[in-house]
C-alpha cells in the first residue's frame, strides 16, 4: 500500500483442488513413508460417513491408523494434549486431519506438541514453534476455515477463557487435499457460518496492513466467489458447482489471510469465542459490519473495492457496505445480536482487553484503543 | 498427435503435478529411513554389554553414551550427557588418562587404538576395574574420542586368583625340600627349583629350556630310565613311580638318589623329585653293620656269663663271629701265656689237630719282637689290616698259607698283651669298620679271659682259706682239749667233791665247745655243723663223763637233721650241756630215768626241748633269777640267742627253748 515494494512472503502448502482430491491421500502417505496414521476428526464427520471412506482407503492400501475424534468445535488444550498422547502411545508417524477448522487446528496442535514435547500453551503467539510437526495432510470438509492452508491454529484455553492464537509458518500443513465433494453434507447453518468465515478472512486480508499484490488477488477473488455463490448454495445445497466455488473461495481466502494475516474482527471474534464458545464463523458475522464501521476511514478505497466485489455498486461511503453486509446476514440467517447470544454489557471490558491481546489486531488497518473496541462491542450488542 | 494417448495423458498429469511422485520435495521420508537405521543401530549399540562413550575433545564431555553405560554406572542417560570423564575417575586417574588422550589426539592416528586399564566410580561410589579401548574419530570436523569400556572385575578376580594360585604353586614347588624338576615328553626341562640348582650344580637359567633330564642320569642307568619314561608316556600307571638311580651333577660326581616321578594331568609334562640318599645309604650301611656287630656280641654274651663255658669255647665263638663280620675264611684266636709271653692257639679256622692247641705257635724273640705279620699287631700293640699282605714290610712267607689280606687285633688287659684275634683272606677288602668291629669283640675276649683268671684266683684263694679254717678249728679243738686235760689233771689232785664237781662242770663246758670245733673242722664248709651228730656226741661224752651207762639213764633223741652256724651252735651247745648235766646230776636219785632231747625246725623258729621224767626242779627255784650258775648261764645264753625259755614242771622237768638261728655275729 506504500510506495516502495516492502518485503512480502507467500507460503502455501502443496494442495490439490478438485473432486476426488481426497482419494490422493494414499499417494501422499506413500511419499511420506507413513507407517501409522493418526486420523484426527470429529463425531460429525464420522457420522457423515467420510471417515469410513477414508478408513477404507487406508486399509486397502495397508496403512495402520488410529482415529482420534474427541474433537469438538473450538478445540481445547486438553483435547490437543490428549491427542498428542494418543499419537505418542500409538507410535504414529503421520497426521491426517479430516474435517473443519477444529479438527485441523487440533491436528496442528497435536503435531507440534509431539515434535517439541511441550505443552500446547507454550506455543501461544508468533513463531514459537521450534521443531515442525510430523507430516500433516489436511482434507477440509468445510468452506471454510481454510485452516488446511493457513499458518494459524486457534486453541481455546478454557482456564483463562481465551482463544490462543498460535501463528507460525511451520504450522502450514504439508499437503491440503481440497475436495468440494466433502462439503456436500454440510448443513445450512454451518454452510453459512463457514462462508462468513471466508468473507471475513478475505476482507481482513485485503485491508490488512500486510497485504501484498499477491494476497490481494486471492482476497478479491474470494470475495467475488463468495458473493456470487453463497445464496445459490444455500438454496441448492447439493449442487457441486456452488459447493465447489465456495470451496475455491475458501482456498483463496486462506491463501490470502495466511500470508497477510487478519484484523480486528478476528481479534474480537477470538475473544468472544473464548468467552462464549460460539462457532467462529457466527462470531465473525456478528462483528463484521461494526468493525467495518470503525476501520473504514483507514482504508476507504479498499473497503469500496470490497463492496464492489460483493456486488454492491456505486458506493462511496461505508454505509452502503455496512448495509450490504447487514442485508446479507439477514438473508442468510445469521443476524443475531451479541445480547441475543448471551453477551452482557459487563463482559465488554474484559472482551475488549482480550481482543487487544490477540495477534490478529497487529495487522488491522488501524490500531484501536480499548475504548474503541468496547465501543464496537457495544454497537454489536 | 493422438488426443487420448495414455502416455501423453500421464505425462501431462505429471507435469501438472498429479503424477504418483509429482510431489514437492520433502526430505522427510529419506530422513525417516536414515533415522530408522540410526535408531536400529543405536538399539544395537545399546545391546552392547560394554558401555561405549563418545567424548568431545577437548572438553571431555560425554556427547553420547550407550544404555549399558548408565545401567552399569548408575547415572541416568540424561545425567550422563551432562557429565564428563573426570566425573567417573579419581583426579590422578584423570591426569593419567588425559595424557593418553592428548597423545592420541596429537598423533592424529585415527586408525590407531589404545588400550589401557583404569578404575571407574559408580554413582554409589563403587569401584569397577575396567579395560578401556579408545580411538580418535572425526565427525564433521570435530574430534571425538570413542571409548569402549569393559568391566574386568571378573577377569581381574580370575587373574588375581590365577596369580595367587601360581604363586602358591611356585612356592610349593620351591619349598618341597627336595630337588624338583618339570620336563616335557621330550625330556627337556622347563622348570627347576633352587634345591635342584644346588644338587645339580647348574643354575635355573642354564637348565630351564635347555637341558634334558637324561644329562643328569648315570649312563648305566639311562636305558632303564628311558624305558620307564616311555612306559609312563603311554600309560601313567604302567611305570614305577619311585626308584633308585644314580644322579650325576655338574662336577661328574655320582650321587645315589631316590627319585619320584609323576605325570602332570592334563599336560604332556612330568614332575620329578630327586632325593640324595647317599647319606641315608651310608647310615643304613652303618646301622646294618652296627646290628651285625651287636648280633655278634649278643651271641658272645651268653657263653661269656655262663659258668659252663670255657675259655676255648668262648674263643671259638669269638672267632666264628669275627670271620662272619669280616667275611673271612681263615682266622685264629690266640692267648699270650702270662709267663713265657708266647702265644698259643685257643681257636683256629680251619681247625688243626688237637695237640696243636697246647703248643706255642708264636714265640717272643730275645729282642722282644714277635715275628712276621702274625706278631705285628702284638709288637705295635695296635690293630691293623692290610689288603695286600705280601707287600707289607713285616710279611714273611710262613706256614705255607697264602695270605693276601690280613686283619689282626691285639688283646690287652691292664696294659699287658693277653691275646690276639686275627682274620684273613676276606672275600672283599678289609676296612676301618672291620677293625672297629673286631676291636669290640676283643673286649669280650678280655672279659672272658679276665673271668677265667679271676675264677682261678678265687678258687685258689678259697682253697687256701679252707685249709686255714680247718687248721684254726683243729687248733681250737686241740687247745680246748688241752684245757680239758689240764682240768682233768686238776681233778686228779682234788679231793673235795665240791671242787671236783665244779671242775668237772667247767670241764664239761669246755668239752661241749671243743666238740663243736671238732665237728667244724671235720665238716666240709667249716661254717655249719650237723647239730644232730653234735648232740649225739655231746650226750655220749656227758654220760661218759658222769659214768652213766645205758642201763640206767636212757636218752631219747628226736633231732631233725639240722645244720647250725657256729654263733648259734656254741651257745646252744652250752645250754644243752648245762641242762643235761643238771638232769644227769640231780634228776634221778635212783639213777633211773629218761632224758628226752628234741630239736625241731618250726616255720618261724626252732624249738629245743630238753626234758626228763625225774624229780623235777624244786619249786623255790626261780628260773629268771636263778642263784645257781648253771641256770643263770642258761638264761644268759638264751638271751644271747634271742630266744625264749619255758619251764614245765608238770611231769618232771621240761625246758622248752625257742630260738632263731643267729644270722649275724653278736660280739659278746
Amino acid at each position: 500500500m506504500k510506495g516502495e515494494f516492502e518485503l512480502r512472503k507467500f507460503v502455501a502448502p502443496e494442495f490439490v483442488f478438485g473432486s476426488g482430491a481426497r482419494f490422493l491421500l494414499g499417494r501422499y502417505l506413500k511419499n511420506f513413508a507413513a507407517k501409522k496414521v493418526l486420523l484426527v476428526t470429529d463425531k460429525g464427520i464420522v457420522s457423515s460417513g467420510w471417515v469410513d471412506e477414508i478408513i477404507g482407503a487406508l486399509e486397502s492400501e495397508g496403512y495402520e491408523y488410529e482415529i482420534y475424534f474427541n474433537v469438538k468445535p473450538n478445540p481445547r488444550t486438553e483435547v490437543v494434549m490428549e491427542g498428542a498422547r494418543v499419537y505418542h502411545d500409538k507410535s504414529c508417524d503421520v497426521i491426517v486431519a479430516l474435517g473443519g477448522g477444529s479438527p485441523i487446528d487440533c491436528a496442528k496442535g497435536i503435531g507440534i506438541v509431539t515434535s517439541n514435547g511441550k505443552h500446547i500453551n507454550e506455543f501461544e503467539g508468533v513463531d514459537k514453534v521450534i521443531i515442525p510437526s510430523p507430516p500433516l495432510i489436511c482434507i477440509p470438509t468445510t468452506a471454510g476455515s481454510s485452516a488446511d492452508v493457513s499458518q494459524f491454529a486457534i486453541i481455546s484455553d478454557t482456564h483463562r477463557k481465551v482463544k490462543m492464537a498460535i501463528i507460525s509458518k511451520k504450522l502450514v500443513p504439508d499437503v491440503a487435499l481440497i475436495d468440494p465433494v466433502t462439503t456436500t453434507t454440510l448443513d445450512p447453518y454451518m454452510t453459512v457460518c463457514t462462508a462468513f468465515d471466508i468473507l471475513s478472512h478475505a476482507m481482513e486480508a485485503y485491508v490488512s496492513n500486510a497485504s501484498s499484490p499477491i494476497t490481494d488477488i486471492h482476497s478479491i477473488e474470494a470475495i467475488k466467489l463468495f458473493s456470487s455463490n453463497i445464496m445459490p448454495c444455500i438454496n441448492d445445497l447439493d449442487n457441486i458447482q456452488f459447493r465447489g466455488n465456495l470451496m475455491l473461495a475458501s482456498l483463496h481466502a486462506g491463501l490470502a489471510f495466511s500470508n497477510a494475516s487478519l484484523g480486528l474482527v478476528h481479534a474480537m471474534a477470538h475473544s468472544l469465542g473464548g468467552l462464549k464458545d460460539l462457532p467462529h464463523g457466527e462470531c465473525n458475522a456478528l462483528l463484521l459490519e461494526h468493525v467495518v464501521d470503525f476501520n473504514f476511514s483507514s482504508e476507504p478505497m479498499r473497503y469500496l473495492k470490497i463492496a464492489e466485489s460483493l456486488g454492491l455498486k456505486d458506493l462511496n461511503d461505508k454505509y452502503g457496505l455496512i448495509n450490504g453486509i447487514k442485508h446479507l446476514k439477514i438473508e442468510t440467517g445469521v443476524d443475531r445480536t451479541l445480547k441475543e447470544i448471551g453477551v452482557e454489557e459487563e463482559d465488554i471490558p474484559l472482551l475488549a482487553q482480550k481482543a487487544l491481546n490477540d495477534p490478529c489486531i497487529v495487522t488491522n488497518p488501524v490500531m484501536p484503543k480499548k475504548s474503541d473496541v468496547e465501543e464496537i462491542f457495544k454497537n454489536a450488542l | 498427435m493422438p488426443y487420448e494417448n495414455n502416455d501423453w495423458d500421464s505425462l501431462r498429469d505429471k507435469i501438472i503435478g498429479l503424477g504418483e511422485s509429482s510431489i514437492q520435495k520433502s526430505y522427510y521420508p529419506e530422513l525417516q529411513k536414515r533415522l530408522g537405521e540410526l535408531e536400529r543401530f543405536r538399539a544395537l549399540l545399546d545391546q552392547s554389554l560394554d558401555p561405549i562413550f563418545l567424548i568431545e575433545i577437548p572438553s571431555g564431555r560425554f556427547t553420547d553414551v550407550t544404555k549399558s553405560a548408565s545401567e552399569q554406572l548408575g547415572y541416568s542417560y540424561e545425567k550422563m550427557l551432562e557429565m564428563s570423564l573426570e566425573d567417573l575417575v579419581t583426579q590422578d586417574e584423570m591426569m593419567r588418562i588425559q595424557l593418553i588422550f592428548n597423545d592420541m589426539v596429537e598423533k592424529r592416528e585415527s586408525t590407531a587404538k589404545k588400550t589401557f586399564l583404569s578404575v571407574f566410580n559408580t554413582v554409589d561410589d563403587d569401584k569397577i576395574p575396567v579395560e578401556i579401548s579408545t580411538s580418535v574419530v572425526n565427525f564433521s570436523n570435530a574430534i571425538y574420542i570413542v571409548m569402549v569400556v569393559r568391566d574386568i572385575t571378573e577377569r581381574k578376580k580370575a587373574e588375581d586368583a590365577l596369580k595367587k594360585s601360581e604363586l602358591l604353586y611356585r612356592t610349593i614347588f620351591e619349598n618341597t625340600g627336595a630337588a624338583t624338576l618339570i620336563y616335557d615328553k621330550k625330556g627337556i626341562i622347563s622348570m627347576i627349583n633352587s634345591e635342584m640348582e644346588l644338587l645339580s650344580g647348574f643354575s635355573q637359567k642354564e637348565v630351564e629350556g635347555h637341558m634334558n633330564w637324561s644329562e643328569f642320569v648315570h649312563p648305566e642307568d639311562l636305558q632303564r630310565m628311558m624305558r620307564y619314561h616311555q612306559q609312563r608316556a603311554r600309560d601313567s600307571n604302567s611305570a614305577p613311580s619311585k626308584y633308585e638311580t644314580r644322579f650325576i651333577n655338574r662336577k661328574r660326581k655320582i650321587i645315589n638318589a631316590q627319585i619320584t616321578v609323576d605325570k602332570i594331568p592334563g599336560v604332556e609334562e612330568y614332575i620329578t623329585s630327586v632325593v640324595d640318599i647317599t647319606e641315608q645309604k651310608t647310615q643304613n650301611k652303618n646301622l646294618k653293620w652296627e646290628l651285625e656287630v651287636n648280633q655278634a656280641l649278643n651271641n658272645l654274651y651268653l657263653p661269656l656269663v655262663s659258668q659252663q663255658t670255657s675259655l676255648e669255647d668262648i674263643s671259638a665263638t669269638i672267632l666264628s663271629e669275627s670271620l662272619k663280620l669280616t667275611e673271612s675264611s681263615i682266622g685264629f684266636v690266640g692267648e699270650i701265656l702270662p709267663y713265657t709271653q708266647d702265644m698259643v692257639l685257643l681257636s683256629v679256622t680251619p681247625s688243626t689237630p688237637h695237640n696243636e692247641y697246647g703248643k706255642p705257635i708264636l714265640k717272643l724273640k730275645d729282642n722282644g719282637i714277635y715275628e712276621g705279620l702274625m706278631g705285628h699287631s702284638l709288637n705295635i700293640k695296635q690293630g691293623f689290616f692290610t689288603n695286600n699282605a705280601p707287600s707289607h714290610p713285616r710279611y714273611i712267607d710262613s706256614h705255607g698259607l697264602k695270605v693276601e689280606k690280613l686283619l689282626s687285633v691285639p688283646v690287652m688287659l691292664k696294659g699287658e698283651l693277653v691275646g690276639q684275634i686275627s682274620v684273613s683272606n676276606s672275600t672283599r677288602d678289609y676296612t676301618e669298620k672291620d677293625l672297629e668291629a673286631i676291636l669290640r669283640l676283643t673286649h669280650f675276649y678280655t672279659m672272658a679271659l679276665q673271668k677265667v683268671r679271676d675264677e682261678k684266683e678265687i678258687k685258689n684263694s678259697l682253697a687256701e682259706k679252707e685249709v686255714l679254717l680247718r687248721e684254726i678249728h683243729h687248733r681250737v679243738k686241740n687247745n680246748m682239749q688241752i684245757i680239758s686235760s689240764l682240768l682233768n689233771l686238776q681233778i686228779q689232785y682234788e679231793d673235795l667233791d665240791e671242787t671236783v664237781g665244779v671242775l668237772k662242770e667247767s670241764q664239761g663246758r669246755v668239752k661241749s665247745m671243743a666238740i663243736i670245733h671238732e665237728k667244724l673242722y671235720q665238716s666240709s664248709n667249716f661254717t655249719n655243723i650237723n647239730f644232730k651228730e653234735y648232740i649225739e656226741k655231746l650226750i655220749f661224752d656227758i654220760f661218759y663223763s658222769y659214768g652213766i651207762t645205758t642201763n640206767t639213764i636212757e636218752s631219747v633223741l628226736d633231732i631233725e637233721d639240722i645244720h647250725l652256724n657256729i654263733d648259734t651252735a656254741i651257745p646252744l651247745g652250752l645250754i644243752i650241756n648245762e641242762l643235761i648235766t643238771n638232769s644227769v646230776k640231780y634228776a634221778f636219785p635212783k639213777s633211773e630215768g629218761t632224758i628226752i632231747i628234741k630239736l625241731k625246725s618250726l616255720p618261724e623258729q626252732m624249738e629245743l626241748i630238753i626234758a626228763d621224767d625225774g624229780m623235777g626242779i624244786s619249786k623255790d627255784i626261780d628260773l629268771e633269777n636263778s642263784k645257781t650258775l648253771g641256770l643263770k648261764l642258761v638264761n644268759t645264753l638264751v638271751d644271747q640267742l634271742e630266744g625264749k625259755l619255758k619251764l614245765n614242771r608238770d611231769n618232771g622237768t621240761e625246758f622248752k627253748i625257742t630260738f632263731k638261728e643267729l644270722k649275724y655275729k653278736k660280739r659278746i
